[in-house]
């Protein structure tokens, strides 16, 4: 399932050419931000505890990249810990605090005496981030490191 | 000549040698292990792995000996692709028989371990779903903890899962079918661990146990190997026996030498009781547990007033903020259980995704404009987790004595899983499957009777909140006994209700059901059908006692002998232990005449 990748000013970051043309997070998806629904795959999962989705994953997954060579990048595993956890971050970022969000912080790599300015930061400049409903999770990477970008604390997380 | 004759025995001797020692080998039960063999009834070995490329001999699912040939002849020759793609058959053979043979050396493995980085090893449990007893059987997974690894690390960190690979283009029903007869391929698989926990924590709403397994590094190491060799393997997957759980355990098994897990489980796997294998081995230290977002969203319930659900109800149907007068403090909780009431509802009810998207989006715009923490509290561990739950299949001595006939004797078995009169403590309150349940027995003339089989007896007691209005259900189909006139005689049957339930699972329970029959045997002439009721109370007294009391009662519609048929029950169930229960009945019938019975059984869960 290749992700539409939205066009927005943040395109313009060296973050979004570097990785425009990358199916972010190998295919997995939110189910919510992505627009499926979910009473089918509850009724097929209570059986043979198969996965979701159309997307298969073999043993060396998410070691190898998503073709299965090469190695995975740092912003790769952001955007791929983005993109599986689109609802769960939106929920934790509106609090401020949460899980997914601590784990956000360290796959980011943001250092334990910045968390807390992390989570002020998202959680304040929250409807920048998931600004919609419909809203990509390339676009919730873009929005969440030109906010970074922009913070004086910050600033040094910048991914490129 | 002499000489000859020397030479010529010295080359055969060895030549025995060798050929003895492969056949030892061949049959050392780590190289079963590693080729998942197990033992036919006509004393040869056939592999559970149904994939060609599994095997580098034509008739290696069929003889581990010439696997064994094959893999040694491999690996001896120059190139090491295909000691690289079974490098814990070759580690092993070096390590126990081949000490000549090179280390082993395989770019894509060691980037793949530096990658996993592997420290520590999980057994993830995530249990049934509320309200469908079908998913009691659960399923497991492992979780690999890397050695950099911190608890908000922990959804990053890899899990091993085992599954069905189905056929996208099947409906439900065929679905399930194929998954029970073994038609879908099984393969493991490695995925981020939140991905599983975003399936059966938030999506399918299963608590998760997290049950931290001792294996060392070492033996984390050779399970490992293990694993990147099963790449090459399919299993046909089967929803009883050969399902994930087993798999796990066949796995798991690699990573001692003498180490057998999965003995005991040829008939059937169920999960719990692969989970209750690894405790009783002692690899089990007390479990972490995850609470899924239904029990999750109860819990926040139980901490608002009327006044605060309401408001929730209201904000989550569209109505702003605004329209309240609300301090931050205050504002807080009530839009985050409307979130979460929602977003729960969503997934439970499959709703359409353009009414319900934007909403849940707007609440969470909402929510961020108040800085004040959340403040609720979190869900508490359940007592009595699943591991301390009673084992799934039952045995049980029966003494009926019976009003109008003579006293019995017998026994009686179930080969799964759980009711509701049985030792609550680790299963989910207020659902029952029994899977075939028998009782046989004799009276002092020594003539026997079957007393019932139960093909399947499922319950599931899902009580109104205010969040959610619930329904409750049951069926059973099977064969019992009811009274007539000269003696109780025999009858198949199938009866489902649907209805309420009221009260709480872990205290006061009550249900009343809407129900129909169809019932047929030797006390009637033609197959009769029955519209009726039932309801009763379960009380959970204690943890160690429950006591019950059913009734039922059908208006028969074309049976010649009698138009109503008639149930009073009470039971009292008593935990002794863990694995044992005393239970005594007392049961009123009345069809075509009346029968009063009361029964005793001891029983021994295993």
């Amino acid at each position: 399932m290749k992700k539409f990748i939205a066009i927005s000013a943040f395109t313009l970051l060296p973050l979004s050419n570097a990785m425009a043309d990358q199916d972010i997070g190998c295919g997995l998806g939110s189910m919510l931000f992505a627009g499926q629904q979910g009473k089918v795959v509850k009724v097929l999962g209570a059986t043979t505890n198969g996965t979701s989705g159309n997307q298969t994953f073999g043993i060396t997954f998410g070691t190898l990249g998503c073709d299965g060579t090469g190695t995975v990048t740092a912003s790769t595993k952001v955007a791929t810990f983005i993109d599986g956890n689109m609802e769960q971050l939106a929920r934790d970022m509106s609090r401020g605090e949460g899980e997914t969000l601590d784990t956000l912080a360290e796959v980011w790599g943001v250092q334990a005496q910045d968390k807390a300015a992390f989570n002020k930061l998202v959680q304040a400049q929250f409807t920048h981030v998931f600004t919609s409903e419909n809203v990509t999770s390339q676009t919730v990477l873009e929005n969440l490191n030109h906010l970074v970008a922009n913070d004086s604390q910050l600033s040094a997380y910048t991914l490129s | 000549m002499f000489k000859f004759l020397i030479v010529a025995a010295l080359f055969l001797s060895s030549y025995a040698y060798s050929a003895t020692k492969t056949h030892t080998i061949a049959f050392n039960p780590y190289w079963l292990k590693l080729g998942h063999y197990q033992p036919s009834i006509f004393g040869s070995y056939e592999s559970e792995v149904d994939s060609h490329t599994f095997f580098l001999s034509v008739n290696g699912k069929f003889d581990p000996y010439a696997e064994l040939l094959a893999s040694i002849a491999a690996f001896e020759s120059e190139n090491n692709d295909v000691a690289c793609q079974f490098p814990a058959r070759y580690q092993w053979l070096k390590k126990s028989f081949y000490s000549e043979w090179p280390e082993l050396s395989c770019p894509d493995i060691e980037q793949w371990q530096q990658l996993i980085d592997p420290k520590g090893m999980t057994l993830v449990f995530p249990t049934a779903f509320m309200n469908d007893p079908a998913s009691m059987f659960g399923h497991t997974l492992l979780r690999i903890d890397s050695k950099d690894q911190t608890r908000s690390r922990e959804l990053i960190a890899f899990a091993v899962n085992f599954a069905a690979e189905p056929d996208a283009t099947d409906n439900a029903a065929l679905y399930a079918l194929k998954g029970l007869i073994g038609q879908y391929p099984g393969k493991f698989s490695l995925m981020p661990y939140y991905r599983k926990v975003r399936e059966y924590n938030d999506l399918e709403s299963r608590d998760m146990w997290e049950y931290k397994l001792a294996f060392s590094e070492l033996e984390i190491q050779r399970i490992l190997l293990h694993l990147w060799e099963l790449q090459w393997a399919t299993f046909d997957y089967f929803f009883i026996d050969e399902n994930c759980s087993y798999q796990l355990l066949a796995l798991l098994q690699l990573a001692r030498d003498d180490l057998n897990l999965t003995q005991g489980f040829s008939s059937h796997a169920i999960p719990s009781d692969t989970v209750k294998v690894l405790g009783e081995y002692g690899f089990l230290s007390t479990p972490r547990y995850r609470p899924a977002s239904g029990t999750m969203l109860i819990n926040f319930e139980s901490q608002l007033t009327d006044e605060q659900i309401e408001i929730a109800r209201q904000l989550k149907d569209g109505k702003p903020l605004g329209t309240f007068s609300l301090t931050a403090e205050q504002a807080v909780p009530v839009l985050e259980m409307a979130y979460e009431w929602l977003n729960y509802q969503y997934y439970d009810q499959g709703l359409a995704r353009e009414a319900i998207a934007p909403r849940l989006t707007a609440l969470l715009h909402q929510r961020s404009k108040l800085l004040s923490s959340s403040t609720f509290t979190k869900p508490v561990t359940p007592r009595i987790s699943p591991d301390k739950g009673h084992d799934s299949s039952r045995f049980g001595m029966v003494f009926n004595n019976f009003k109008d006939s003579e006293n019995r004797y017998g026994f009686n078995y179930r080969m799964a899983y759980h009711d509701l009169l049985d030792n609550a403590g680790g299963f989910i309150p207020g659902a029952q499957i029994n899977f075939f349940d028998i009782e046989g027995d004799l009276d002092s003339d020594g003539n026997a009777y079957l007393e019932h089989v139960y093909l399947i007896d499922a319950m599931s007691l899902a009580p109104d909140n205010r969040l959610f209005d619930s329904w409750s259900w049951n069926v059973r189909v099977g064969f019992d006994r009811i009274p007539t006139s000269n003696k109780r005689k025999g009858r198949t049957f199938i009866q489902g209700g649907y209805g309420k339930s009221f009260g709480d699972a872990s205290g006061f329970q009550s249900y009343f059901l809407a129900s129909s029959l169809l019932q047929a045997g030797e006390f009637t002439d033609s197959a009769s059908v029955g519209l009726g009721t039932e309801f009763g109370l379960f009380w959970q007294a204690s943890d160690a006692q429950k006591l019950a009391l059913t009734a039922q009662g059908f208006w028969l519609a074309n049976d010649a002998n009698t138009n109503h048929q008639i149930e009073f029950a009470a039971h009292w169930q008593v935990a002794v232990a863990q694995n044992w229960g005393v239970r005594s009945s007392y049961v009123f019938q009345n069809q075509q005449s009346t029968e009063q019975q009361l029964k005793l059984q001891l029983f021994h869960y295993f």
